[in-house]
């Protein structure tokens, strides 16, 4: 009776690695040969889901099989992670990611050891946006800030929104209490009743309210002037050392293989210099900054990022 | 004005739209009944589709989705005690015991008519107050939500069916379901057990469908079912003389707060129709009845979504912020296809926003005209022995709970909360109090604890701003007025008896 249970169990054990076999072997040569999921960590609509569903679409061509958009909300994007990181790395899963090193840092996601990077595509610029009527410029913030403190909104708990507003916390020594928020729409909402005194934000999404003059950047977080707003100051020139921003791209599940990743790689490349996704960055204020970085680079300054946002949360 | 709204009357009047509008509402009909499959879900679905459209044909067909899938979510949830969508979970609570006596087409006429009053006067709403309210709605802040949450979470008592201490422990039960996860102020993560399904939290549709449509299969595979349920052969009357007599009341008051609520950002119709249903039951005469199939208990939290749903995209069409889940959906389907929806919208796309406007009142009325068809085909499903009916439902039920966010967890947290349902309904454990829990525990929470980020922990937050702390006074004197009622109660008869 052992016996037989053993004899089965290995038959079986055995066929099923073939299977294994034969499938992997098949899929490096012929990949892609059946549709692609990307997991999308949060819920449609958002900044993410936008970046995964106008990719992926042009990406369906690049390619030649479907595309999948699956959003599996949680846990500010770690949930999606996690489970492309249970998932075989055989090219089929592939995951739109933003927030990647706070969430590592953070202790959500196993980080690099679960995940290998496959291209960065978007690299955003934070602004700090208020009221025209409450603050002029930044000077009146910072002036403010040192009298009698401001309240500034952030989405997410522990993200880059936070993490940054405590960085410039830290550089400035400025009195800046930050008010989390769960949506960009909660907090657009509270910063245009004015129950915040500003918010952290990329250009793109606060567009409308700065060109109908609810709201205007106060300072960008980055080494040169924007383009749409040569007035508005940068973190630099006020000798603030910080230029982040909301960064999106694309990782695999960890084994997934070399070949492989350098196919999705150069599919993304083109998708990247498409004048479809160039319009599409252009018409949301992306193009600030280069996005494109390569899985090597990607892989370098997500490394750079995890470590130094890890010893901000120490 | 007016020539902007005649501009859209000849747009949504094009013969291609009008079958958009149509087909629209057909599938929303079919999507808000079936479990899990919600309106956020279809839109984003049916998003790819509408690439190849005109925006405007794109948007009157995704916005008659949505809203003839909160319409429809209702159709299950008083036929099966399934709801359709999280929006419908209200409706279950009377709907269900009314039909369930034998008075399903009864049920199903009164939700048909709030429901259609409720949209339309939504609509009507948003037609001629969007700029107006979009601004009333930015001077709620986090104290005044909290307020509102807390004044929901005092009518316990009356969801109770006349078991308090049970209620309590129901809604202290579904509170503490809302915090499990990684907690969206601290990223700290809460009850979570290492579990990577639990710390995005527990949804909300698992648990409902759990709670009320699989513990419902549960209950009845042990009753005999071969006894024909009746009802499913007698008409439809949508309109009831003497009911809507009774009911119009209620109608006019949850269409009024539904609306208010649905334009509040980031409140979306399932609050609405809970708080609704609760001012329901406490602005009764008799409520008592509430729970046992009060024809006010189904009015209040259908024509309530319907008009929230309408008033979720006041702020959505005015300043480009969500009012809801679905809302945010048609956001990121607003750029998509290339509009930044914002402050500007109102002027510098008015043909297509007006176009909306018209496109909603159709679909509205043709809810009401078009529903007796659908939900006949849908009685006729009751024919079918329920030892046949039960499985499917049970497979609907698991497919639709996979589909929300592709997670075999929340199937399995469907499963256990139907287990527990079942459990509940053996022990004559009201679930309501839970479900109050569960949906306003997250915003109880959050602006409670926003409120004081805000105010840099200074707990005077609540009471400087009058709404709030209006609101958080209404809701302590409701939860001590029965307090005091009883302890003057007895000192009266303990003084009669020392008299005596």
């Amino acid at each position: 009776m052992k016996g037989k249970v053993l004899l089965l169990a290995s038959i079986g054990l055995s066929v099923f690695l073939t299977g294994c076999d034969a499938v992997s072997s098949e899929s490096v040569e012929d990949y892609p040969s059946r549709d692609i999921e990307i997991l999308v960590g949060h819920g449609p609509g958002g900044g993410t889901d936008v970046f995964a569903r106008t990719v992926g679409d042009l990406l369906e061509e690049e390619l030649g099989v479907n595309i999948n958009i699956v959003n599996m909300e949680g846990a500010g994007g770690a949930t999606a992670k996690n489970e492309a990181g249970s998932r075989p790395g055989d090219g089929y899963t592939l995951v739109a990611s933003s927030a990647f090193a706070p969430a590592t840092a953070q202790g959500n996601i196993e980080g690099l050891d679960d995940l290998r990077p496959v291209a960065r595509m978007q690299s955003d610029v934070f602004t700090v946006l208020a009221n025209p009527e409450v603050y002029e410029d930044f000077d009146e913030f910072v002036e403010a800030a040192e009298n009698e403190g401001v309240e500034v909104g952030g989405v997410g708990a522990g993200d880059m929104d936070e993490i940054t507003a405590n960085l410039l916390i830290e550089e400035t020594g400025l009195d800046i209490n930050y008010v989390s928020f769960e949506g960009a729409g909660d907090m657009h909402a509270a910063a245009l009743g004015g129950h915040i005194d500003a918010m952290m934000e990329e250009p793109g999404p606060a567009v409308e309210y700065i060109s109908s003059g609810d709201l205007i950047p106060l300072i960008a977080f980055n080494d040169e002037r924007l383009d749409d707003f040569e007035d508005i100051p940068t973190t630099v020139e006020k000798d603030i050392d910080l230029i982040d921003g909301v960064e999106r791209g694309f990782v695999a599940p960890a084994d997934t293989p070399d070949e492989i990743v350098s196919e999705i790689e150069s599919a993304l490349q083109n998708v990247y210099e498409s004048e479809e996704y160039q319009q599409h960055a252009e018409d949301q204020y992306l193009t600030y900054r280069e996005g494109w970085l390569g899985s090597e680079e990607y892989e370098q300054k997500l490394e750079e990022d995890i470590e130094r946002i890890s010893e901000v949360i120490d | 004005m007016i020539e902007s709204l005649l501009m859209g009357i000849e747009t949504v009047f094009q013969p291609l739209n009008l079958l958009i509008l149509f087909s629209a509402v057909f599938i929303g009909f079919l999507g808000g009944a079936l479990p899990g499959i919600s309106g956020t879900m279809l839109v984003v679905i049916l998003l790819p589709i509408t690439y190849g459209f005109d925006t405007t044909s794109a948007f009157l067909l995704l916005t008659a989705i949505y809203a003839a899938t909160v319409f429809s979510g209702m159709i299950s949830a008083i036929l099966f005690r399934t709801p359709g969508t999280p929006e419908a979970v209200a409706t279950v609570f009377d709907g269900y015991p009314m039909a369930k006596s034998g008075h399903s087409s009864r049920a199903l006429g009164i939700a048909i008519v709030s429901s259609g009053i409720g949209g339309i006067f939504g609509t009507l709403v948003l037609i001629f107050l969007t700029p107006v309210l979009a601004s009333v709605a930015l001077t709620f802040s986090s104290p005044e939500f909290f307020g509102l949450a807390l004044l929901g979470l005092t009518v316990v008592a009356s969801l109770s069916a006349g078991q308090l201490s049970k209620g309590i422990i129901g809604v202290a039960f579904g509170l503490f379901i809302a915090t499990i996860g990684i907690d969206p102020l601290s990223g700290t993560q809460r009850y979570t057990f290492d579990m990577n399904g639990l710390s995005a939290g527990v949804e909300l549709i698992p648990v409902l469908i759990g709670l009320f449509a699989v513990a419902e299969v549960l209950k009845k595979g042990r009753e005999n079912t071969k006894e024909k349920q009746e009802a499913s052969n007698t008409k439809i009357k949508i309109f009831e003389k003497e009911i809507f007599k009774k009911i119009y009341r209620t109608i006019t008051r949850s269409s009024l707060m539904g609306t208010f609520i649905g334009i509040l950002p980031g409140v979306g119709a399932t609050t609405a129709s809970m708080l609704s249903y609760s001012e329901a039951v406490r602005w009764s005469k008799n409520p008592k009845k509430f729970g046992k199939g009060a024809p006010e208990g189904i009015a209040a939290p259908e024509s309530a979504n319907n008009s929230a749903a309408m008033g979720a995209l006041v702020p959505l069409l005015a300043l480009g912020i969500p009012g809801s889940a679905t809302t945010a959906v048609l956001i990121g389907a607003f750029i998509l296809h290339g509009l930044q929806p914002g402050p500007n919208l109102l002027e510098t796309q008015s043909n297509l926003v007006y176009a909306i406007f018209i496109g909603l009142l159709i679909v509205n009325t043709l809810i009401i005209v078009c529903s007796k068809p659908f939900i006949k085909l849908f009685t006729k499903i009751m024919n079918i022995p329920y030892y046949i009916l039960g499985p499917i439902i049970l497979m609907f039920c698991i497919i639709g709970t996979f589909a929300v966010r592709n997670s075999v967890f929340d199937v399995w947290v469907m499963l256990i909360f139907g287990a527990l349902g079942y459990l509940f309904t053996r022990i004559n454990f009201p679930v309501a109090p839970i479900v109050l829990g569960v949906v306003l525990g997250p915003i109880a929470e959050d602006e409670f604890r926003r409120s004081l980020q805000l105010s840099g922990g200074n707990w005077f937050v609540f009471f400087e701003r009058p709404v709030s702390a209006g609101l958080i006074i209404v809701a302590v004197l409701f939860l001590v007025y029965p307090l005091i009622k009883k302890l003057f109660k007895k000192s009266k008869s303990s003084l009669q008896s020392e008299a005596g």
